[in-house]
């Protein structure tokens, strides 16, 4: 885009007046005994995009509040700003021309938006109604480093189009092992040191496993290749026993004599045991390092000689091996931990009920369906085990039946791993199938939240009520269908006060006016409408 | 395949038979001719007047290939689509198919041409009405009375042309009436659709998605047509907006006793659009019925669970789901006998090696699984049964007998 070009002192469009980014106050106030179990807490938030035809005000003042082990579902039209919402919480934000004007983004203690004020400056350019953005892309850049400690392991995210968000010349294990090398190295490299490939109970499993494998059940075959993991102290081997057994079909012996060689060339070699120990500590190093962003964003201070010690000692390690970067041992040195992660990427597949993970693994994303794609992005995802998960339409490329499998996946992590989840969508009937709660979204900000059951029972919101008459019922199929005139409006422009009163049935003077305060309108039930004169929420 | 008793419906528009696409798939050393991707697999069904047929399907299953062949925007492989048959010749088609379909066989399945009185019956038939045998004059005058709304609304109209000239152009090739005539026209489509006559002076890129697919119509209303394929109108959509389109199409359709084949992956519309519903899996038809019958008691299993993979916007209600397993397999190497059978909950040891014939199992309910073998009491139907050859055409392996 030529904005790029001058956009370091470009002057950009502005139609109305400047908004100035509020200063922001550190977070270190008490939380209140309600919001315990909140994870994700977004406060406020401004995100505007400026082009050449003006400022897209795609948020205007979010507010959010993600709960442990909930699925929140965030939901509205085509470009209200569901995506932005998430983007601006990863710090995703393509800037420029995006930039995140205002708000607070708390996780974990932590402000993800801290040092926001002082990235760029606008100053208004005088006789006219534009104004000029100077960034600092030193201190954007130290921003999004900053990110790289809760990216994955804190919040992980799924994107909408599968097939764009693979690298196509990259194999899906390769993809895999990446992200787990990422985010679980440390106790992946524990793990090789710590194995024990031999001795008498590994080849009693083994023999355990050659019994399952002539009485000829799948299920058996399963729980005698994860006693064998674990005999070994490795559950990958478990895995990739259990594909040569599989693979071998009735040739028991040969699948025994292959299970023998894996165990007998297992062990890391000198050259490998070294490289391990290099690895490791890079990862050790890493991790510090985000001890250290973790800490700048939680206190608001930036530590700064502590950050370049811990620079300098990576470079440090880095300059001292760089005999693994040989051709010859660059390949050899790898290979223990290549094996290691492969397995462990077939094991995650595995888990999203993936019928020939092997194969799978070894192809290219060109070779999978969009349905497989979005289960290995969800596998990828959930490989580090993150706190929350911003999952942006993970469902919307799909058909009806893969929908079905993709959505049982999600209810079943719920469950079983309590991840919460942000999920992100525009039916209204997947948010009934999965969520607890619901944030109703409309030209960038929100318009009503609640329980899911409220919400639906007692959609409040005109335009809750619109979206919710307009969505054409399987159970009532000979209804008229009703539908909110007009259209999203252009976020450039938007309308003054409730941005959704000239849509609204029920717009009253009062609407054009300033923008209705958040009431609360019952248990757990809060809405954005001078329809109602509940008491007016704190934040 | 008709449904004549039916009385509620009209005339036949378009009726279709055995209609078949193959699209090669080249390779090798001189991109020799390696194999076929089987898009559309024998689809036969009827469109009556002021009727709207519902074409289901997965993504990948030919639905969209089936609409450009009725409209003769591709051409089949085989197969035939008759244009406004007369009654008498469709009580006639269907005799002709079910003795065609009866005819002894050789290896490749097919019977041997110019031996049959049927076959030359039915070739003098297509003659006269079928659209693939049309001249290209013939059948420009033709296009006209057949039109298509396209699935998104953002690539189909061209950005460079006024609304005004989008919407006049195919009377402007058709030479419909003289320019101010057709300028008149587009401002009654635009009140027709439900856009003000002013915004003929707009370029596409100022409507937003549903008001684009308004265009759209209009342009395909335009000529006055009598049969419109709808590609998925309202996917592109959001849903607020999608109830305007298909509001707009029911008014348009009362008015009118417009014919629409609705091509959509989305249940729910289907069920308050149409009144019959051709279920598609892999290029072949498995269910067809009237759309209560479909939705109250849907027979094969892949209907069964599209029904009940649709969630519902209601948290209250949760219910069984089936839930399959798998992909939809690849159509360039079908699986054998029942394509269904991979994912299947219900699969028996025969479907594996046997393709189940479209049978009618039901007044007007005709389905295409080996869990209901026994048609109603129709003579055609059960000869089908006897002498074991499907609809389609292909004959029945010696080991499944």
């Amino acid at each position: 885009m030529a904005a790029r070009a001058d956009s370091r002192s470009g002057d950009m469009p502005l139609p109305e007046a400047t908004p100035l980014p509020e200063p922001l106050v550190p977070t270190d106030e008490p939380t209140p005994s309600d919001d315990a179990d909140v994870v994700l807490r977004i406060k406020d938030l401004k995100t505007y995009f400026y082009t050449y035809d003006g400022v897209v005000k795609a948020l205007d003042g979010v507010n959010l509040k993600i709960r442990k082990g909930q699925t929140t579902g965030l939901v509205g039209e085509t470009g209200c700003g569901k995506s932005v919402t998430a983007f601006s919480t990863m710090r995703l934000i393509p800037d420029p021309p995006g930039r995140i004007l205002s708000g607070e983004v708390i996780f974990d203690g932590a402000n993800l938006l801290w040092g926001l004020d002082k990235e760029a400056t606008f100053v208004p350019i005088k006789g006219t109604n534009r104004v000029k953005i100077s960034r600092s892309f030193r201190r954007i850049r130290r921003a999004t480093e900053r990110m790289s400690a809760v990216r994955g392991r804190g919040i992980g995210m799924i994107f909408q189009e599968p097939t764009q968000a693979m690298n196509p010349i990259f194999t899906i294990s390769n993809q895999l092992s990446e992200t787990l090398l990422l985010h679980r190295g440390i106790e992946i490299i524990d793990g090789l040191f710590g194995m024990e490939p031999t001795g008498p109970e590994v080849a009693a499993a083994l023999d355990g496993m050659v019994q399952a494998a002539q009485r000829g059940k799948s299920g058996d075959l399963r729980v005698a290749a994860e006693k064998l993991g674990e005999a070994v102290h490795l559950s990958s081997v478990g895995t990739q026993a259990y594909a040569l057994f599989r693979a071998a079909g009735r040739d028991v012996d040969g699948a025994r004599t292959d299970v023998q060689n894996v165990l007998k060339g297992l062990k890391p070699n000198g050259l490998e045991r070294s490289y391990l120990h290099h690895r490791k500590r890079l990862m050790e190093l890493a991790e510090q390092l985000d001890e250290v962003y973790l800490k700048e964003m939680r206190e608001g201070v930036l530590h700064n000689r502590e950050r370049s010690r811990l620079r300098s000692k990576v470079r440090l390690e880095r300059l001292t091996h760089l005999h693994f970067g040989l051709w010859g041992i660059r390949g050899r040195s790898k290979r223990s931990l290549e094996r290691e992660t492969f397995w462990r990427s077939v094991a995650l597949l595995e888990g999203m009920a993936i019928a020939n993970p092997v194969q799978v693994a070894r192809g290219y994303p060109f070779e999978l369906s969009g349905g497989m794609l979005q289960r290995v992005m969800i596998a990828m995802a959930l490989s580090a085990e993150p706190k929350i998960l911003l999952a942006d339409e993970p469902t919307t490329a799909l058909d009806v039946t893969i929908q079905a499998q993709i959505l049982e996946l999600m209810r079943d992590l719920k469950t079983r791993v309590g991840t919460a989840i942000m999920l992100i969508t525009h039916d209204l009937a997947v948010i009934a199938e999965v969520a607890d709660r619901v944030c109703v979204m409309y030209a960038g900000t929100i318009v009503e939240e609640g329980e899911v059951h409220e919400i639906f029972r007692r959609p409040l919101h005109p335009y809750t009520q619109g979206l919710l008459a307009s969505i054409p019922r399987l159970d009532r199929p000979d209804q008229e269908f009703t539908s909110i005139p007009g259209s999203v409006p252009n976020l450039i422009y938007p309308p003054s006060g409730c941005r959704f009163h000239p849509r609204c049935p029920y717009a009253m003077p009062v609407c054009k006016g300033e923008r209705p305060p958040v009431t609360i309108e019952g248990d757990d039930h809060a809405v954005a409408c001078y329809l109602y004169k509940g008491p007016v929420r704190a934040d | 395949m008709s449904f004549s008793g039916d009385p509620s419906t009209g005339q036949v528009v378009i009726s279709t038979h055995n209609l078949r696409k193959y699209f090669p798939i080249r390779g090798g050393l001189l991109s020799s001719h390696i194999g076929d991707v089987r898009a559309v697999d024998g689809v036969s069904f009827d469109v009556h007047d002021g009727e709207t047929v519902g074409l289901v399907g997965e993504s990948g299953c030919g639905k969209t290939t089936v609409g450009r062949l009725l409209l003769r925007l591709i051409e089949p492989t085989s197969g035939h689509t008759f244009y406004r048959p007369t009654p008498e010749t469709v009580t006639r088609l269907d005799q002709l198919y079910a003795s065609i379909e009866k005819m002894p066989r050789d290896n490749g399945g097919r019977v041997a041409s110019g031996q049959s009185a049927s076959l030359k019956e039915l070739d003098e038939i297509a003659e006269q009405y079928s659209l693939y045998r049309k001249s290209n004059s013939d059948m420009r005058k033709l296009r006209g009375k057949l039109q298509i709304v396209f699935q998104d609304p953002f690539s189909s109209l061209s950005p460079r042309m006024l609304v005004r000239d989008i919407i006049a152009e195919p009377m402007a090739i058709h030479h419909a009436g003289t320019r101010a005539e057709r300028y008149q026209r587009v401002a009654d489509l635009l009140r027709e659709v439900g856009l003000n006559p002013e915004h003929e002076w707009r370029f596409p890129h100022e409507f937003s998605g549903g008001q684009r697919q308004r265009l759209g119509i209009a342009r395909a209303l335009s000529l006055r047509p009598e049969f419109i394929v709808l590609d998925e109108p309202t996917s592109a959509l959001d849903v607020s907006v999608q109830a305007q389109v298909l509001n707009i199409l029911r008014k348009l359709q009362t008015e009118q006793k417009l014919a629409f084949l609705f091509i959509s992956h989305h249940l729910s519309v289907i069920r308050s659009m149409c009144q019959r519903v051709v279920v598609m899996y892999l290029g072949k038809v498995v269910e067809q019925a009237p759309t209560e019958e479909v939705f109250s008691r849907p027979l094969h299993p892949y209907t069964q669970a599209l029904l009940s993979a649709i969630p519902i916007p209601d948290p209250e209600l949760k219910r069984e789901r089936i839930v399959l397993q798998g992909d939809v397999p690849s159509p360039a190497a079908p699986p054998s006998g029942c394509r269904f059978h991979t994912r299947c909950p219900a699969v028996l040891p025969i479907c594996p090696r046997v393709d189940p014939p479209l049978i009618e199992v039901r007044p007007n309910h005709r389905v295409a699984c080996h869990l209901y073998p026994n048609p109603i009491a129709k003579e055609t139907a059960a000869e089908i049964a006897v002498t074991g050859s499907t609809p389609d055409g292909t004959s029945v392996p010696a080991s499944a007998s």
